[in-house]
């Protein structure tokens, strides 16, 4: 095990100087869909041609504690895909993600887990409305619609009760608000 | 007889957009919500203003219990942009949207005494249409956001009213109607 976590740290640190060697692009900021939402953490691996492609994991997450019970909100995914014209204030970009959201309370957990492809516009409304303003040029709004493919499961009780559903649809909506560097 | 004329518009609408595509100008895709219909749009506009335009959505259900629900739709529109070159452009057409929906339905037949059943219905609604196109935003020489606002008047044809969980029954209706969209044009 020892052996894992320090070839992990050694992987890790030999990767430092080729990224912040790189003109790799950063975001923050905050993710909703019908799958999952959360604080957002994007990176963007730009190519030649002024596209770049993007991970982007996001998750928030809630944890209560009393003598008598505990109950867990959490919700969490990864979007990766290709976005167009990053330099500019209208960017269309396209992708596919994943994700899952519930609540576990005691016995009983509400679980939602599923997967998106998706197609969308980041908009860079302070680059738009002036050509000069730097300080507020990285500020974006993404919306994005495509197929949504969504697995409710309920268990209740120990196992007692279980109810799943399936359930796609198209078109679907995800927004994004987010700064970038 | 619905699934033949479903069929049927199909295979039309499939005929049209691809005679429309012959002289093909300019294409767009968006999002459009009007009484006909609503969701994914895809249009296409030949030199002479004369277009087609898909749009469509659809939800599936697959409980555990078996017994899947759903609703789709799709519309189909024809119009002609009497100025296609403007900016601010007026269109005048026509549209056709249909729907299939299988849910639960709850009839009421006393105060406290009601059956839910799960049932499936479909429906055509027919309309004429006009509305102004806007180009509010271009992006490079040959593509530009727009805008879309339109006046209808047609037969609309709804699945029912949705509560949580279930349905009350179909129904329709002749009235005027509006419609609205967003979409990236492209030549």
């Amino acid at each position: 095990m020892f052996k894992k976590i320090a070839l992990a740290l050694l992987v890790g640190v030999l990767l430092i100087p080729a990224v912040s060697a790189a003109s790799y692009r950063f975001g923050f900021g905050g993710r909703i869909d019908p799958i999952s939402g959360g604080i957002e953490f994007r990176m963007f691996f730009p190519n030649e041609k002024g596209n770049a492609f993007f991970v982007a994991p996001h998750a928030i997450g809630i944890f209560t504690y009393s003598e008598d019970d505990q109950d867990i909100l959490y919700s969490g995914g990864l979007r990766v895909g290709m976005m167009f014209r990053q330099a500019e204030w209208l960017s269309p970009y396209v992708g596919i993600g994943g994700g899952s959201s519930g609540e576990i309370y005691q016995y009983n957990r509400y679980v939602n887990i599923g997967g998106r492809i998706f197609a969308g516009a980041s908009i860079a409304p302070f680059q738009l409305l002036s050509r000069n303003s730097e300080n507020f040029s990285g500020f974006r709004l993404d919306f994005d619609s495509g197929f949504l493919y969504k697995r409710r499961m309920d268990v209740i009780g120990n196992g007692t009760f279980e109810d799943t559903d399936d359930m796609f649809w198209f078109p679907d909506i995800g927004f994004s608000l987010n700064f970038n560097w | 007889m619905l699934r033949a004329l479903e069929n049927r518009g199909l295979v039309l609408s499939c005929l049209v957009l691809g005679s429309v595509g012959i002289g093909l100008a300019e294409q767009s895709v968006g999002l459009q919500a009007d009484m006909l219909g609503r969701g994914i749009a895809y249009r296409t506009l030949s030199a002479s203003g004369l277009g087609g335009e898909f749009i469509g959505y659809g939800r599936l259900d697959l409980t555990s219990g078996g017994s899947a629900t759903y609703r789709m739709g799709l519309e189909l529109r024809f119009l002609k942009f009497i100025n296609p070159a403007n900016k601010l452009r007026i269109y005048l057409g026509a549209g056709a949207g249909l729907w299939a929906n299988q849910g639960w339905y709850e009839t009421w037949e006393y105060y406290d005494d009601f059956t839910q059943e799960l049932r499936n219905y479909q429906g055509v609604s027919l309309a004429f249409l006009g509305g102004a196109d806007w180009k509010v935003l271009s992006i490079g020489d040959e593509s530009a956001l727009a805008i879309s606002f339109e006046l209808q008047a047609g037969y609309y044809s709804r699945p029912g009213t949705y509560y949580p969980y279930y349905w009350d029954t179909p129904y329709a209706y002749v009235s005027p109607g509006v419609g609205a969209g967003i979409r990236y044009v492209w030549e």
